[in-house]
């Protein structure tokens, strides 16, 4: 094969509620996508490499503010091209998301239909090849 | 009526002229008859003469009159009997005869009539000689004028009663003659205005103490009140002038002049006057007092009115220094490790202190430390003079000489304090601190107030954050599984996932509300307010709506065709709102209309449904918190009865109304309007 093999997009799910990384872990990889998750800020400040496609920020995790990391993010050369997708439990955190520097916003409990055309909208043209 | 047959008196000329019948009358006058004639028709008089020892050879009718003895009584009797008892034992009566002998003489004093009782007379003594000029005896003519000594005995008591009021009455007395130079001056004006009459008998009472008006200012006087009142003769009462002591000094009286008549014309007046310093000044204090006590009701209310902390302590020190009238006031807050305070509102500062939120140390240098260790409020009369403390070179670069200080108390720690700072030396009264602790303890009340909000919004988010977390992974679930069972065919598998989902967006839903009212509650409700398409809403919301429910068909009429301004999101939740009851309430209708209209300056969304109807008593009944419709057999409709009422609070906080047109049995259509523009 001569073609360029396109890159399964990776997403990684920041939340600390380990039930929603799995259920998001499940409901992503049917869809076709590459999960990575981080249960706390800490990990993702000490991202070096190996960067993810697509960030779903959750703006609250025990003691580390989302906005904090986004702010972070944005302001680093290598990572500042990541969309970010904050998600929350309060949908009136929006403005106070985007003001962060944040792509999109989610609010919690989210539509899977909702959460996937996000998804689409930023990240590029793979070939997905999702399960269900 | 004649006396004769007495010892004759010679040596008595009168000298009348009578126009009368020169014969009779030359006989007439030439005889003693005529002269006793005479001298009986003095009966007002007592004319009586005595030898040179003062025994009494003759007497007239007005003698007995008079002195009450009939002539056999009297004749050859001391005429000394007329004297009081006290005369006689100082020998008046012979030191009266010896002064007569040397030509006349007249007294006046007490006499004594027959019957004991006194009269005042005025008498004249004269000697009588006979031709050869020997002394032989006195002729007493006296005269009673006991009422006319009365009269004047009373008048002397009314003049000295008259001197008693007027020397010591408390209020200050000035009389001025016509000219206005002043005539008498009671103690009471002497001590107010530190002159005596001596001082200032020889000017004019305008130039002596109303000179001057107190700005300095001339005070001409063509101007002066009392000079107009003397002038048009009309008294002032209770008028308020300014004078001037003896020292310079002003001092403020209330005055009333009144012009003193004699035949019609000015004499002279009564100005009368009473230094009011001391009235004024508890007028004053008292005027304080209220403005103060205003204030600090103000300062409640505002307070209370949940206004933000941080324009609250704005006015708070604004008002204080107002109220105070101090230069500078300041709110500091203590850091937590008790080491620091910080400058949290100011005024008087320059900009940058309060700006930069200047630090403070809370060592007992620094007044606000020293406060803070004293437990209570602190007076500094001097700070250049103390040598504890010596205070924040902040301080002292602005000249600060007095200062107050109160704590601002807080539940547990103190929070801060409060302080009042002068450059000129100030007296602070025990008002003032109670006036400035009043202030510093509402301080207390509204950062009390804020920190509970803030506890409570962090309760808030957990809770919402708490609630959601396990919803979302269970609706994550079952919209994969459901996805996944689709994909196979599994179709009740399906069926029962979706209504697995859309109690999960019920929960939501609720969730939602509880956190909405609790907002609402503590007037936080906050809106994301932008332009959005009106119709691209309702057409959304219309559609996840119709996944409901398949009993229902949801149909639209008309169009905004246009952006409408408000928070797109909250918009969509009273549209769901309205909505879900629609379906809620008509079980067993088969469709829900939805309504567009543009009523300039508004929108109007209307949501009609065809089921049992409001009645007219519950209509205003169903937009409060928590009511909740019972439906055929008393069944309660689900709900917690919050939607309604939330939709309304939104509604109406961003300008637009929420009403229900309903009839019992002919179903329900509920509107609202929102305005089209900011």
């Amino acid at each position: 094969m001569t073609a360029i093999a396109s890159k399964t997009p990776k997403i990684l799910v920041a939340d600390d509620d380990p039930a929603i990384l799995e259920a998001l872990t499940m409901m992503l990889e049917d869809q076709g996508y590459q999960v990575d998750t981080a249960v706390n800020g800490e990990a993702i400040y000490k991202m070096e490499k190996d960067f993810p496609d697509l960030l779903l920020l959750d703006i609250w995790m025990s003691g580390t503010d989302g906005r904090d990391i986004c702010r972070h993010l944005k302001q680093k050369k290598i990572t500042k091209d990541i969309p970010i997708i904050m998600v929350s439990a309060n949908k009136d955190t929006e403005t106070i998301a985007r003001e962060s520097g944040a792509d999109d916003f989610i609010a919690k409990p989210f539509d899977m239909d909702v959460l996937l055309n996000k998804l689409k909208e930023y990240l590029p043209k793979s070939s997905l090849i999702p399960s269900i | 009526m004649f006396n004769i047959g007495y010892q004759k008196t010679d040596g008595i000329t009168l000298d009348i002229s009578l126009n009368m019948n020169q014969t009779s009358t030359l006989q007439f006058r030439a005889s003693e008859d005529f002269y006793r004639l005479v001298i009986e028709s003095l009966d007002d008089y007592a004319i009586f003469t005595t030898d040179i020892k003062g025994i009494v050879n003759s007497w007239n009718s007005g003698a007995q009159r008079i002195l009450g003895y009939s002539t056999d009584e009297i004749m050859g009797r001391d005429s000394a009997l007329f004297f009081t008892q006290e005369d006689i034992d100082t020998g008046i009566p012979e030191q009266e005869l010896k002064l007569a002998l040397n030509g006349r003489f007249s007294d006046e004093r007490w006499h004594v009539r027959k019957d004991g009782s006194q009269f005042w007379g005025v008498g004249l003594v004269v000697s009588l000689k006979d031709e050869a000029g020997k002394i032989q005896g006195f002729t007493k003519i006296m005269r009673d004028v006991t009422e006319r000594r009365q009269n004047l005995e009373d008048l002397k008591y009314q003049s000295h009663i008259t001197q008693l009021i007027t020397d010591n009455a408390s209020h200050c007395l000035i009389f001025i003659d016509k000219h206005g130079y002043p005539t008498y001056l009671n103690p009471a004006a002497t001590q107010a205005t530190g002159y005596t009459l001596e001082d200032i008998r020889r000017k004019h009472l305008h130039q002596v103490i109303h000179h001057h008006r107190p700005n300095g200012r001339d005070y001409p006087l063509n101007e002066c009140p009392i000079d107009h009142a003397m002038i048009s003769m009309t008294g002032i009462k209770n008028g308020e002038e300014v004078f001037i002591r003896r020292s310079g000094s002003f001092f403020p009286v209330s005055f009333s002049v009144t012009p003193i008549e004699k035949k019609g014309q000015l004499n002279g007046a009564l100005v009368e006057f009473e230094d009011i310093t001391a009235r004024k000044k508890a007028q004053q204090t008292l005027q304080l007092r209220v403005a103060q006590q205003e204030t600090e009701a103000q300062l409640g209310l505002i307070a209370l009115s949940g206004m933000d902390l941080h324009d609250l302590m704005k006015i708070a020190v604004t008002q204080v220094a107002k109220v105070l009238q101090v230069e500078f006031t300041k709110i500091l807050e203590l850091e937590p490790d008790g080491n620091f305070f910080v400058i949290r509102a100011g005024y008087g500062w320059d900009e940058d202190i309060v700006f930069n939120e200047t630090r403070i140390e809370a060592t007992s240098e620094t007044q606000a430390g020293y406060t803070l260790k004293a437990n209570g409020p602190v007076i500094i009369k001097n700070l250049q003079k103390v040598k504890h403390p010596q205070g924040h070179p902040i301080l002292r670069n602005h000249g600060i000489k007095s200062s107050m200080t109160v704590l601002i108390p807080g539940k547990t720690n103190t929070y801060g304090v409060l302080g009042a700072h002068t450059t000129t030396i100030r007296n602070f009264t025990k008002d003032d601190t109670n006036f400035m602790q009043a202030i510093a303890n509402v301080l207390a009340l509204a950062i009390e107030r804020k920190k509970l909000e803030e506890h409570k919004d962090e309760f808030l988010g957990i809770v919402s954050h708490e609630l959601k977390t396990p919803i979302t992974s269970l609706k994550a679930y079952a919209q994969v599984l459901q996805r996944r069972f689709d994909k196979e065919g599994h179709k009740t598998a399906v069926e029962h996932l979706a209504k697995m989902d859309d109690q999960i967006n019920k929960l939501t839903a609720l969730i939602g509300d509880l956190l909405d009212i609790t907002k609402i509650e503590a007037g936080r409700l906050r809106f994301n307010e932008d332009y959005f398409d009106a119709d691209d809403l309702i057409s959304e919301i219309i559609y996840q709506t119709q996944l409901t429910t398949n009993k229902h068909k949801i149909i639209r009429h008309g169009y905004a065709k246009r952006k409408i301004f408000g928070d797109r999101e909250r918009v969509g939740q009273v549209l769901i709102n309205l909505l879900s009851n629609a379906i809620k309430y008509s079980p067993y209708a088969n469709q829900i209309k939805v309504f567009t209209e543009i009523e300039d300056p508004f929108i109007k969304i209307c949501v009609q449904d065809f089921g049992v109807g409001i009645s007219a008593e519950k209509q205003p009944l169903i937009f409060e918190r928590f009511y909740r419709e019972t439906g055929p057999a008393q069944i309660t409709y689900p709900g917690l009865g919050l939607g309604l009422y939330i939709s309304k609070e939104i509604v109406q906080r961003q300008g637009g109304k929420v009403w229900v047109e309903s009839k019992k049995g002919n179903g329900s259509s509920f509107c609202f309007t929102l305005p089209l523009d900011k």
